[in-house]
């Protein structure tokens, strides 16, 4: 989404939940019914709110892909106990995050594990020549001679 | 002869009994192979091939070979699999299949390559920290045992079979072993005979450096050099002159006659300009390894007898000796002082000849340093010493080489800290080497007593330090007066004679008694004359009786001598007998002594003991040891000698109640080697032979004065 969207759907979105906003406080406390459309389920209604704030039905994607919006939203379903904008693209958004990461990890791992083993080697080459400097030094002291290599 | 191993039937730290298959067999015969651990490379296991050479007999368990040499060939093919499998730590069968499965007949070449990464991945492809590491574990087992085959093939493809050098080579150069030895072709100067090494070097830079004239090379020389230095230290010398150094070059340099003969000078320049040798002002040369060895040690010392403990009040610690007489005899003034001025100083001496009291005055020393809140730290070199002296001071004493092992292993029975007082008894018996080792544990505060009879033969091994430190007076006390025997002939008596090399007076022999004689012979009949007198002295029994001679030949030699009690042993007592080594026979009831230290054993180069028992179905023996049983295996019996006869080195730090000194020509005899036999007796010594030969002997040198050092104690 181009960044002049964003502003352009924020504009129309904050005065609209402002006005829910404010028809959820008018209601008395102890008995108040939901003021931001919802579906059957219980879910945020983002058809509805699209058509209320004068967006096209194209546009409703923004509602679940970016989060400056849906958070929006959401923050006022929670108070007014209705579910959040399907999280499944959010999700999706995030999965991809997630699985980007993940394959940088492994590939990460797969240079480390590498790393890992030639250290490892070096590890081994260092210990057998600790154990052949060990025996110089145990031969001159046992022998008083000095191997000549 | 390859051999398929299919069991192991004895696994022992000093070698191996396993069955295997003869490869190539048409009837896939079946053979015990018996190795010693000096005679092989690397460990058997079920499944691999080892190539073993020996003679071969036929036993009651069939086909037997003793194997003159053994080692492992490097697994090919399915072998692999296996022996990854049963060597690598950590990888098993599972894991080892994994890499068959991967690699199959490529696997050896695979392992090779060492792609750790890749093998890694095989190994443990979801863990790959511990993939890692076992990959890396497989490839340096591999490359060991491919190190270890190569290794003994390029030598022998030289006519060389040692496996000992095989076995250092392994350890000092690794799987670089061929190629630094063909770069370097007389690194082997310092450990092997110069005729070997010397055929080896000139084949190796004639071939592989594709030099004309090798015998001119610079490796030689400096090879020649590094052999000098190897005969020098065997010797127990650490330093030569020029004279004598070139004297030796020349015998290993100029093998033929058109050899330059300025081959040694030129030897020694290069040798100075590649610190091979070292020179002293006095135009003498040091090995450098043993330059070291005396450098530190001096420095130690040095630092040692800057250590003082002024706050002790002479009054206290008369004090606190007299409390601890009680009970027993008082030192006396000499005794007294020598006490004190150990107690005060860093770094002591306490010299005193047979009877005069060393053991006694040891033993106040070591009350009254532990009464002052230290610890005392007990050792000599041979354990019999090590018992007398705990008998003698009530605190346990130790061998030195056990001491050595409890401070390596942080054994909680070993103290060495700023309060330490480590003494050590028979001390003109350490060597450089073993004087380094020693002074290497201390700490900055750690005390040295060193006691012992400089007039008694210098170590076995190289350096003198013991005979040198005893000159400086402000760190040696004496003890002169002699309390045991004070008659005239008594051993302190004649001992004390001996040390000034005066010919002393003898008694007539008479059977059993005490005292020392003398009874002339012939050297014909001198082996005649000691049969006469063992009878009349009872006989070896309860390990009473020992014979010191000089020489290994000869017919009063120990060879001849042993043999010869052996036969009369045998006759008398109508007993079998079991075949050792080196052509040794053993029956029981015989005395002995063991080779080597043997610090599991509680054995040591040097103990004494006599055969228990015998068995002649396996050639093994039971022998006791200062009343302990232990058992010796046939392969063991390379570490026991017949013991009716043994040399003055060996018996040092022992001692029986009589003893028989053959007294013949022989260089070996000088005064200190008659004074350390006559004091190896405790009731009775019997010479038989020349008193020309007695006389002559007491002419030579001390033979510790005649060892040149580069140590010095100004």
């Amino acid at each position: 989404m181009s960044k002049s969207i964003l502003p352009e759907i924020l504009s129309k979105l904050e005065p609209y939940l402002e006005e829910i906003d404010k028809q959820w406080e008018a209601q008395p406390e102890d008995n108040r019914r939901p003021t931001l459309p919802f579906t059957g389920d219980g879910k945020v209604n983002v058809r509805d709110i699209t058509k209320a704030i004068g967006l096209r039905q194209s546009q409703e994607q923004h509602f679940f892909k970016k989060p400056e919006i849906a958070s929006l939203v959401n923050a006022l379903a929670k108070i007014q106990g209705i579910k959040p904008i399907g999280s499944r693209a959010v999700a999706d958004q995030i999965d991809k995050v997630v699985s980007n990461k993940l394959s940088k990890v492994s590939s990460e791992k797969n240079d480390l594990a590498r790393a890992l083993a030639e250290k490892d080697g070096e590890i081994e080459a260092l210990r057998a020549e600790v154990v052949s400097l060990k025996a110089k030094i145990e031969f001159i002291e046992n022998t008083g001679l000095m191997i000549r290599e | 002869m390859e051999i398929c191993v299919t069991k192991i039937i004895s696994q022992k730290s000093f070698g191996y009994i396993f069955k295997g298959q003869i490869l190539g067999s048409p009837t896939s015969a079946s053979v015990l192979v018996k190795v010693t651990s000096q005679r092989m490379v690397g460990t058997p296991a079920v499944g691999e091939i080892w190539d073993v050479n020996g003679p071969e007999t036929m036993t009651a368990w069939g086909r037997q070979i003793d194997a003159l040499t053994a080692a492992r060939n490097l697994p090919t093919g399915n072998l692999v699999k296996k022996f990854l499998s049963d060597r690598c730590p950590g990888i098993g069968p599972t894991r080892s299949q994994r890499l068959w499965d991967r690699y199959g007949m490529d696997l050896s070449a695979v392992l090779t390559e060492s792609n750790l990464h890749e093998l890694a991945k095989v190994i443990e492809p979801d863990r790959p920290i511990l993939g890692s590491r076992l990959a890396s574990y497989v490839v340096f087992s591999w490359k060991e045992a491919k190190a270890e085959s190569d290794l003994i093939t390029w030598f022998q493809g030289f006519g060389i079979d040692d496996f000992f050098l095989v076995r250092v080579c392994l350890k000092l150069f690794g799987d670089k072993a061929p190629q630094k030895i063909t770069k370097s072709p007389y690194i082997f100067s310092s450990m092997l005979d110069w005729a070997k090494c010397d055929r080896f070097g000139l084949k190796i830079l004639s071939e592989s450096h594709q030099l004309d004239k090798p015998h001119l090379a610079p490796e030689r020389l400096l090879g020649a050099i590094d052999s000098s230095m190897r005969d020098v230290l065997a010797e127990g010398n650490t330093c030569v002159t020029k004279t004598d150094l070139q004297k030796i070059l020349a015998k290993k340099l100029i093998r033929q006659k058109d050899y330059p003969s300025d081959l040694p000078v030129r030897a020694i320049a290069l040798a100075i300009e590649n610190n091979a040798i070292i020179q002293t002002k006095e135009n003498k040369f040091l090995p450098p390894g043993a330059n070291y060895l005396e450098n530190r040690v001096k420095t130690i010392l040095l630092a040692i007898s800057d250590l003082e403990n002024s706050n002790y009040e002479k009054s206290i610690l008369e004090k606190i000796i007299n409390e601890l007489s009680k009970g027993y005899n008082p030192p006396d003034e000499e005794q007294l002082l020598a006490i004190i001025s150990v107690i005060k100083q860093g770094l002591s001496c306490l010299v005193g000849g047979a009877g005069t009291g060393k053991t006694t005055t040891l033993r106040y020393i070591v009350h009254l340093w532990k009464r002052l809140g230290g610890n005392v730290l007990l050792c000599a070199l041979a354990g019999k010493a090590a018992l007398r002296l705990s008998q003698s001071t009530g605190v346990i004493a130790k061998t030195i080489a056990m001491t050595l092992r409890d401070i390596s292993d942080n054994s909680h029975d070993v103290c060495i800290d700023d309060d330490t007082l480590f003494i050590i008894d028979e001390a003109s018996m350490l060597d450089l080497p073993t004087m380094y080792k020693i002074l290497k544990t201390f700490t900055p505060r750690t005390k040295l007593l060193l006691c012992g009879d400089p007039a008694q033969l210098p170590p076995i091994g190289f350096g003198l330090i013991f005979h040198k430190l005893v000159h400086d007076n402000s760190i040696t006390s004496r003890l002169t007066k002699v309390y045991r025997q004070t008659e005239t002939s008594g051993i302190p008596y004649v001992a004390s004679k001996i040390r000034k090399r005066e010919v002393p007076e003898f008694i007539e022999f008479s059977g059993i008694g005490q005292g020392v004689s003398f009874i002339d012979s012939s050297i014909e009949s001198i082996p005649n004359v000691i049969e006469s007198v063992v009878a009349e002295l009872g006989g070896f029994n309860n390990e009473e009786l020992l014979i010191v001679t000089a020489t290994n030949g000869g017919s009063s030699g120990i060879e001849d001598l042993n043999k010869k009690f052996h036969d009369i042993h045998r006759e008398i007592n109508k007993c079998a007998e079991i075949k050792g080594f080196l052509g040794q026979y053993f029956s029981s009831g015989e005395p002995v002594i063991h080779l080597r230290n043997d610090y599991k054993r509680a054995l040591f180069n040097g103990s004494l003991g006599y055969i228990a028992e015998i068995n002649t179905e396996d050639n093994s023996l039971l022998a006791n040891f200062d009343d302990e049983m232990v058992n010796f295996e046939h392969e063991q019996l390379i570490d026991l000698y017949l013991a009716y006869a043994i040399t003055c080195h060996k018996c040092q730090g022992s001692q029986v109640k009589r003893i028989i000194i053959p007294i013949y020509k022989t260089k070996l005899m000088d005064p200190s080697w008659i004074y350390t036999a006559i004091t190896r007796a405790t009731d009775q010594v019997v010479m038989i032979g020349d008193r020309c030969q007695l006389f002559n002997a007491l002419q030579r040198n001390f033979s510790a004065s005649t060892r040149q050092v580069g140590f010095n104690w100004n």
